[in-house]
């Protein structure tokens, strides 16, 4: 550059924009239609449209695959099976299990076995229909603990242990035993998987790819064409929504279109219509939860033998993480003396299971809770009282069952806080008072108050680390870039106010710029709630750095004390001089001072030994707590959520209105999970609810009015994370089961004194279910008493 | 050409594939990229786009529609909005701008298809409560919707704007309805028919095309099965299929009248089958789908039949031949099978006085509250005898059996029997000499016989002893 940009003063940024509710920065480009996700980037004539022929049967031989009449149709230009993989044909992220294309022999109904590439995506799935697939019936397992018993797993089983659980559950006055059907969870991201691929004029490839994780959609491209990593690059300014559904489950349909975008030299787009994304994609596990919960008379648990089957589906993707941190959850806020915790990654001829929102932990947390509310049902007391007198405390009981110790546990401040606040105690009994009123007919009430606490960090360590790149410009215009995706979580503006307060600069100085494997390499997935926690550090590193050179410039240039010289509201304080931000890096410029840095983080502390399943996997842990009261009649299963209210722990919030929306939004796809959102597969293995006709998420309609949530006061982080916030992406998520356990309380004085048989999700039918149920136990009962 | 209004715009563009939904149109032929696709079957709302009408008295009338599954030739002289059309980022709308505001968007794919039923709601006039339930098809997966409401109560106390001018559009349309009415072009594969004579004679001239009304079930089919026709004859453009006529012995509901108009209707006549429709769909395929659609169709899970059969309604199969009247009893005969003929349209159905004047209770079950299909439908149209005695039963079910129903035979169970003392059991074994449901995705046989029984027991009290207890209201 010869001659500059005249440096504006910048308005005085007044105070930080940390810690305030600033707008997502994306909101007005949303609202008007103007965001760009990958389905909307203009695509140059020529470019190619990819739909994928899906495995009819599970678990049957492909006798043949006829693609003649595929290939002769108007408009295709390319047909790929696994036999057109030239690179790596298993795209397995930690373990192999996921060929590209069906190998042989189909997993899953939905399986991809072909792809299509035509002018039109009309015209690649016009010529779908001619494909001629001839299978062998196989024998699909569908049975998570039948395959478990038969020793069908996707992955070795692991047991995490403390004391000695069983002898503890021989001497304990209350042993209650159960299981639990736990379900699954379709992601229904609004934006399917998504990639468009362009071939470069020296044959690299770019990708705009809706994942989460665009340096493993890099590496797994490279592999299946056969490119090194440098010629493959990966952009992604946004997703129409990921909770875990694109951590992993994005690369396939990425490498195919990578595939055929080198074959035919054309850019090629993918982007999987809603039932095929539904029945290729693999989801959030089911699981069985068994336990064996062991307390004495007043309700104090002294022994948990837990067994966790998770449905993996056919490969095992990520559940062996998925698996542990459901176990890691078991305990949920309980302090369990004894406890063995064993987890088992079952394989069934489903698609494979993956990350999904919390990973697990939600799993493992609805077991223990289902374990404490038979306990407090059999011992006939409020559910309440019997948490709250199992919480851990900061003191002798504090310590998980794998050995973490808990530095921080505001949970039973947060529960009596939060039960004052909604009246949870004086509802409590309204409900008892309403349900023994015969003059409300079918009409139930129940209403529950439940805690979270949810580990952040990744459990494979060697995640957990971030990378940044700040530029800044010689009009003091500053460009932030981080190794994280933006999924509607807010965190680019996030990423915008660390940049904003670490210069003291107005918030529209900054722009984060779209994510890209060429500009920060080698990064995790945002995932494991971790985006916010590991990008800010590794953004305010950059930061750093770049103020550490311009400090260290303006002490040689202008003679002062580093001590005199500070970046205020816009401008640059030397001494007794101020400069404007901008005019400022101009000298800085001229002074030939390089106005560009990385960033880099790695989370400090953690540690674990899988082998001794012992040590200190979470960085720190965040807190929630949550009130739901529900109506029910009994006669039909239908119910109606009447109020929730939630106190939440976030640290100090970055920004309060995005850590509200996180909540808010966690907690009703929450609600989904336990309530309306079922997945049914038929015997032979066809999932019978791969659209949003029959697989129902919650609607406006489902979320009451009074809904409250409130960000816990004078919160803090124990653990030094970018400005003391807390991640809070996934933990809101569990809060939903109190609104389960609320159905439950709404069924428990139909026959006091017994477990609700109710397993999730609670749909209508489950709750009809469990009402007649314990109806006829009542019965059964009175006979005996008579 | 197409002539139509886009965003306030005059436009002639050439006709669109017949096959293509207004979303594919807009994306692909016109580059405009703000409305999304989420699911290509009408559940989400993404692709939620608003329809202008121009009225007999001059007026246009707004309605959202999902753009995913209305053909794009439906488009001939009529207005469509996008929400292109409604603000640019600079230059927000208010019902962009509260979203903004009230932290309405968080990934944003569902944003467009909210604003687009915000702004609807907005120039229609919705109160806060009516707002918020008029998005119940509008899914979002990141927001938990508490933002969305909070936007749209802020909005539905704000003054009505137009993003365009609104005499210049009415002034175009006007045009345009002139110009088809002289020269009537319009597509050859896309015929919109202005009265059923002229339907009739379309249906005898092209035997191939298919007939389409809203086109909600016809495009979701279209669209999952990627199924496609050489033509449509659509019945959108005929204005008399679209009246609702009541003298002193039937009323008569053209096979055109939507939902939405239905619930219009039902809000002053009957409180049960307003409330039924009020979960009928969502609010989008409320101004779309149609009578006519729902009985043709002949799902086994359609809600309104089951009413109408409860009702002892008629309808009226108009062909060349002529016009032929049965009862719907008739018309269902196997698994989406019916009695509608080659060259037959269904025109109207009959609902005789007497039968709207006997007391009614409907109960739908389904997963989800707002739109979802149901699991199973039961309605009971009875007359109240003294003594707390029931005559003239009729019981509609659906979701039941391979057809919607009625169940005859306990209906005449019921006639002998003193509908206050029976049980549920009793009334499980004898609707089960009537029907044997299945089980599926939705629900399983032994639930929906159950709760059948059940609702069949409380619709029996309820109608007895008029008690208006039991059940939940969801508002
Ligand atoms: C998201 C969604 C939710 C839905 N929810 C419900 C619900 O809750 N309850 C419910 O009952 N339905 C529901 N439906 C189904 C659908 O909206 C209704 O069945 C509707 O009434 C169909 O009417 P239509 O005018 O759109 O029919 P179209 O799709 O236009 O036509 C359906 C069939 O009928 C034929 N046809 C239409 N009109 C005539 C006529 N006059 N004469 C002869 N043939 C004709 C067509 O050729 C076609 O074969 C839902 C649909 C969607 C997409
Ligand atoms: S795309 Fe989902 S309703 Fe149209
Ligand atoms: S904001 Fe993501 S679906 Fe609504």
């Amino acid at each position: 550059m010869r001659k500059l940009i005249e440096p504006g003063m910048y308005p005085s940024a007044g105070s930080s924009p940390v810690g305030k509710a600033v707008t997502h920065d994306s909101a007005a480009m949303q609202v008007s239609g103007q965001a760009q996700y990958v389905d909307d980037i203009p695509t140059v004539p020529g470019t190619l449209h990819l739909v994928l022929g899906l495995a009819e049967q599970a678990d049957a031989e492909i006798v043949s695959v006829d693609l003649t009449a595929v290939r002769q149709s108007p408009g295709v230009v390319d047909v790929i099976t696994l036999n057109d993989v030239p690179g790596h044909k298993d795209i397995g992220p930690v373990f192999p299990g996921d060929p590209l294309f069906a190998d042989g022999r189909t997993l899953y109904v939905g399986q991809a076995l072909f792809a299509v590439a035509a002018t039109s995506e009309a015209a690649a799935r016009r010529a779908l229909a001619s494909a001629r697939v001839e299978y062998r019936a196989g024998n699909p397992v569908l049975d998570p603990v039948q395959a478990w018993q038969q020793g069908l797993l996707v992955r070795p089983s692991h047991v995490m242990q403390r004391g000695d659980a069983s002898a503890a559950l021989e001497q304990a006055e209350v042993v209650v035993q159960g299981q639990l059907d736990i379900g699954g969870q379709e992601h229904f991201y609004l934006e399917t998987q998504a990639t468009l691929a362009i071939p470069q004029e020296d044959g690299s490839l770019h990708l705009y790819s809706s994942t989460q994780h665009p340096s493993e959609v890099q590496k797994l491209v490279a592999e299946v064409v056969g490119l090194p990593l440098n010629q493959v690059a990966v952009e992604v300014r946004r997703l129409g929504g990921g909770f875990g559904g694109k951590e992993t489950q994005a690369a396939a349909p990425a490498c195919m279109a990578a595939l055929v975008a080198v074959r035919t030299g054309r850019p090629v787009k993918i982007r999987l219509n809603r039932r095929d994304d539904m029945r290729l994609t693999g989801k959030r596990h089911p699981f069985v939860g068994q336990f064996r919960l062991g307390a004495d008379q007043s309700g104090r648990i002294s022994a948990l033998e837990m067994e966790l089957i998770g449905n993996c589906g056919c490969s095992p993707d990520l559940s062996d993480a998925i698996v542990d941190r459901a176990m890691f959850h078991a305990d949920n806020c309980y302090y369990l003396a004894h406890a063995r915790v064993s987890g088992h990654r079952a394989f069934t001829h489903t698609a494979s299971n993956t990350a999904y929102r919390g990973f697990g932990g939600p799993q493992g947390m609805l077991a223990i809770e289902a374990a404490v509310d038979d306990l407090a049902r059999r011992l006939q007391l409020d559910p309440y009282i019997v948490r709250m007198n199992n919480l851990y405390d900061t003191d002798q009981r504090n310590r998980t069952h794998y050995g973490q110790e808990l530095e921080q546990f505001p949970v039973a401040e947060m529960m009596a806080k939060l039960a004052e606040d909604c009246q949870y105690h004086q509802r409590y009994q309204a409900a008892r008072a309403f349900n023994a009123d015969v003059g409300n007919g079918p009409l139930r009430r129940g209403i529950a108050l439940t805690p979270v606490k949810f580990g952040i960090s990744f459990t494979a360590q060697h995640l957990n680390q971030a990378g940044a790149l700040v530029h800044i410009y010689t009009d003091g215009s500053i460009q932030v870039n981080h190794g994280g995706i933006e999924m509607g979580q807010g965190l680019y503006i996030k990423m915008a106010q660390v940049a904003a307060d670490a210069f003291d600069l107005p918030l529209e100085c900054i722009r984060v710029t779209a994510t890209r494997t060429d500009k920060v390499p080698n990064t995790s997935p945002t995932a494991a709630s971790s985006g916010a926690d590991m990008n800010g550090m590794a953004v305010h590193d950059a930061c750093t750095t770049l103020l550490g050179r311009l400090r260290a410039f303006a002490a040689s240039e202008f003679g002062v004390d580093a001590s005199a010289i500070s970046f205020e509201s816009g401008q640059v304080i030397v001494g007794q001089q101020r400069f404007g931000f901008a005019e400022f890096v101009q000298k800085a410029y001229f002074a030939r001072i390089s106005l560009s840095a990385t960033g880099y983080y790695r989370t400090p502390l953690i540690h674990y030994d899988r082998a001794r399943a012992e040590g200190r996997p979470f960085f720190y842990f965040a807190h929630g707590v949550s009130c739901s009261e529900v109506e029910v009649d009994i006669e039909t299963g239908e119910y109606r959520l009447c109020q929730v209210d939630i106190l939440h722990d976030v640290g100090r919030s970055l920004n309060p209105a995005i850590d509200l929306g996180q909540i808010e939004g966690g907690f009703v796809q929450g609600l989904g999970w336990l309530t309306t959102e079922e997945l049914v597969w038929d015997e032979q293995a066809r999932l019978r609810t791969d659209m949003p006709a029959t697989y129902k998420i919650p609607t406006i309609g489902d979320i009451p009015v009074a809904f409250t949530t409130r960000l816990l006061e004078r919160a803090d982080n124990p653990a030094n994370t970018i400005h003391r916030s807390k991640a809070v992406g996934e933990p809101p998520f569990m809060l939903a089961i109190s609104a389960w356990c609320a159905l439950r309380d709404a069924l428990a004085d139909l026959a006091p004194g017994n477990a609700i048989p109710l397993s999730a999700p609670a749909t209508p039918e489950a709750v009809w279910k469990a009402a007649r149920t314990l109806q006829a136990m009542a019965v059964q009962a009175q006979g005996a008493a008579k | 050409m197409l002539d139509f209004v886009l965003n306030g715009q005059a436009m002639q563009v050439p006709f669109p594939e017949p096959n293509q939904s207004i979303l594919n149109w807009l994306r692909t032929d016109l580059g405009l990229m703000g409305s999304k696709e989420g699911c290509a079957t009408g559940d989400c709302g993404a692709c939620t786009v608003v329809i202008g009408d121009i009225q007999k008295d001059g007026q246009v009338r707004y309605q959202a529609v999902n753009g995913c599954i209305t053909l794009a030739n439906t488009l001939q002289g009529r207005h469509l909005l996008t929400v292109e059309g409604v603000g640019s980022k600079d230059t927000l709308h208010p019902c962009q701008q509260v979203m903004v505001d009230h932290h309405g968007t968080q990934c944003g794919y569902c944003t467009p298809g909210f604003v687009m039923s915000l702004f609807a709601g907005h120039c229609n006039g919705l109160d806060a409560q009516a707002m918020s339930a008029a998005l119940g098809g509008n899914l979002c997966r990141c927001t938990g919707y508490t933002t969305i409401r909070d936007a749209a109560t802020e909005l539905a106390a704000k003054p009505c704007v137009m993003p365009f001018d609104p005499a210049e559009v009415q002034g175009a349309l006007q045009q345009v309805k002139a110009d088809s009415a002289a020269n009537a072009s319009a597509s050859p594969a896309f015929v919109i028919p202005r009265t059923i004579e002229q339907a009739v004679t379309a249906i005898n001239r092209y035997p191939d095309y298919k007939l389409v009304a809203g086109g909600t079930d016809l495009l979701v089919e279209m669209n999952v099965f990627h199924r496609r026709y050489p033509g449509f004859i659509w019945l959108g453009g005929i204005e008399g299929m679209q009246q609702i006529e009541e003298n002193a012995e039937v009323v008569r509901f053209g096979a055109g009248v939507t939902f939405n108009q239905l619930m219009q209707w039902s809000a002053s006549q009957s409180a049960p089958l307003h409330a039924l429709l009020d979960r009928v769909a969502a609010n989008q395929v409320r101004n779309q789908g149609t009578l006519g659609g729902n009985i043709v169709n002949a799902s086994p899970v359609g809600d309104m039949p089951p009413v109408l059969l409860a009702l002892d309604a008629s309808i009226e199969l108009t062909s060349a031949e002529g016009v032929r009247q049965m009862p719907l009893s008739d018309f269902f005969l196997g698994y989406r099978q019916t009695a509608l003929q080659q060259g037959e349209l269904l025109t109207a159905v009959i609902v005789p006085r007497a039968a709207l004047a006997r007391p009614l209770f409907i109960h739908k079950i389904s997963k989800r509250w707002e739109d979802d299909i149901a699991s199973t439908l039961l309605v009971l149209s009875a007359k109240v005898a003294d003594a707390g005695r029931l005559t003239d039963i009729h019981i509609g079910l659906g979701g039941m059996a391979a057809i919607p129903c009625r169940a005859t035979h306990t209906e005449q169970w019921l006639q002998q029997a003193d509908v206050l003392a029976i049980s549920s059991d009793e009334l499980l074994t004898e609707l089960g000499r009537d029907v044997q449901p299945m089980s599926d995705a939705r629900a399983s046989a032994q639930y929906r016989a159950g709760v059948t029984a059940t609702l069949l027991k409380r619709g029996l009290k309820q109608l007895c002893s008029e008690v208006q207890k039991g059940g939940l209201s969801h508002a």
